[in-house]
């Protein structure tokens, strides 16, 4: 083996608090995904509760539109 | 000493029994008060009884048992003759037996045809053990290298290792920073939405209220 392939290694001092930081790290990615899946789920609650406030809004705009022409047309009501 | 002379009569000592002191003297039962004569008894009539009733005589003879009369004579015991043998095994006439019966032809040995051969039995073999549902959101629990076991001792790792975990190391910070800007987004957005929320609120408390006026009008024009 010629010294150009030899391995070359590079000392690592602090090999336990690396690992130590790992696992604390694969331990935050767990606690993330857990807070993404609930944040998803109040995010569909919130699109359902939008979705049922526009239902209603259109709802109130057809009768303010019956109550306007029937105010201002009253010939158009019979 | 013998077993024999275990149970046997200790002989008595020589020296005499003493004798016992005399019993002591009782005052008291010389001086007993005299019992008062029976005249002083109450009489009978003191306690209100009454008289007594006479006992008649017809009465005192029921008490006493009458003889019984005589008893009447047996009744003769009646003759029984004897029953007729009779005899368990029945006798057949053969004139009046059916002509099926009458000749007895020998019954044909029956025929037996071999059964087939027993289907062999399928080959039933256990079920599998259930498998446990997969779970991806569980937990992993946390494996150690095996060189855990090296780690008081220096640890040492290639060059190009090394590369790749300073390039993974960048990596990670530059996706933390995108996460940290994201979130900074998503509050934004949040905060943004509780404005409107809030601006939606009020313009509804004013429609509201310009409608209860609407309301009082048409109502109090009627």
């Amino acid at each position: 083996m010629e010294k150009s392939e030899m391995p070359i290694y590079v000392k690592l001092d602090e090999y336990k608090d690396i690992l130590d930081i790992m696992g604390l790290m694969k331990t935050r990615i767990n606690e993330a995904k857990k807070v993404m899946g609930k944040i998803n789920e109040i995010k569909n609650e919130e699109d359902s509760e939008l979705e049922l406030w526009k239902s209603e809004l259109d709802e109130v705009d057809r009768k303010v539109e019956f109550i306007d022409k029937t105010l201002f047309e009253p010939e158009a009501a019979h | 000493m013998g077993i024999k002379n275990l149970f046997k009569k200790k002989q008595t000592s020589a020296r005499p029994i003493p004798v016992p002191p005399k019993p002591p003297h009782f005052h008291g039962l010389t001086e007993l008060p005299n019992l008062s004569p029976l005249d002083d008894m109450p009489s009978l009539d003191s306690f209100g009884l009454g008289e007594l009733p006479e006992i008649m005589e017809d009465e005192t003879e029921a008490h006493t048992q009458k003889p019984l009369p005589p008893k009447p004579p047996m009744p003769q015991k009646p003759d029984f003759r004897p029953l007729p043998v009779i005899h368990n095994e029945p006798v057949y006439h053969e004139a009046a037996m059916p002509p099926s019966i009458r000749h007895e032809a020998p019954m044909p040995a029956p025929i037996y045809h071999p059964l087939p051969a027993p289907a062999p039995k399928p080959d039933f073999r256990p079920a599998p053990a259930p498998q446990p549902r997969f779970v991806p959101d569980a937990p992993k629990p946390r494996i150690l290298p095996p060189r855990q076991e090296h780690l008081e001792k220096p640890f040492f790792v290639k060059v190009d290792d090394y590369r790749s975990i300073l390039e993974g190391t960048t990596l990670i910070k530059n996706n933390l920073k995108e996460a940290d800007e994201i979130i900074s987004r998503l509050n934004e957005l949040k905060n943004e939405g509780d404005r409107e929320f809030e601006k939606w609120r009020e313009k509804l408390e004013d429609v509201q209220r310009k409608l209860i006026y609407v309301d009082k009008v048409i109502f109090e024009a009627g």
